[in-house]
């Protein structure tokens, strides 16, 4: 599955949001998985959009490929792993922690509160994900 | 041995702050609470004396091994369809 959350800004109104996705790959096979979320997205199975999407200008990001099956809470290990492994480095950070493969990116001013951030990111990721099957 | 349990409190204490931030607002399960003060017991018994001080002094300061974050690029660049 690849799960996606990203923090958005509608240039021309200002409105913004988050908007998450999430996409099924139909396999719980996690050697098989894209290792970049562009290369296969997959199959769209939910989404939670807040602002209309197109033209938007992204703020903030969390990208996440993982089995389908995987449980939530080997993906939430993952991350406070991932998260340890790479705190002392400037954003983007992208790596894997298990079976799972991380992204996550901010720009600058949301940055300098990366973990409140990156708290709304991984909550929209948790609500927009659907059990595997669906 | 001893770096090595020094090493594993911080990376715990680091570990459990991340956790306790992601939840939200919300509380980390009482047996997830436990058992990071478990681990934490289990390397505090493993330090010397003078860790434990030098651990102590560290403790002090009100961002104790808060994660840094050394911050992004000033804008991100729109490479998909948002």
């Amino acid at each position: 599955m690849y799960l996606t959350a990203l923090r958005v800004l509608q240039p021309a109104t200002g409105a913004g949001g988050v908007n998450a996705f999430h996409y099924a790959h139909d396999t719980t096979d996690w050697i098989s998985l894209p290792h970049d979320p562009d290369e296969k997205p997959g199959r769209l199975v939910n989404q939670n959009v807040q602002v209309p999407v197109g033209g938007n200008r992204m703020r903030s990001y969390l990208d996440l490929i993982a089995p389908d099956d995987a449980p939530w809470e080997e993906i939430r290990q993952g991350l406070l792993q991932f998260v340890l492994d790479h705190d002392e480095e400037p954003m983007p950070w992208s790596g894997r922690a298990g079976r799972t493969r991380f992204w996550i990116g901010m720009e600058q001013a949301l940055a300098q509160n990366w973990s409140e951030e990156l708290a709304v990111l991984w909550r929209a990721v948790k609500a927009v994900r659907l059990p595997a099957g669906q | 041995m001893s770096k090595s349990a020094l090493n594993r409190y911080r990376g715990l204490v680091k570990k459990l702050w991340v956790a306790r931030t992601l939840a939200l607002g919300g509380e980390l399960s009482q047996d997830e609470e436990a058992a990071y003060a478990e681990e934490l017991n289990d390397c505090r018994r493993e330090l010397t004396k003078q860790e434990e001080e030098q651990l102590a002094e560290e403790l002090r300061g009100t961002n104790a091994f808060k994660p840094h974050g050394l911050g992004g690029p000033k804008q991100l660049a729109s490479g998909r369809n948002t």
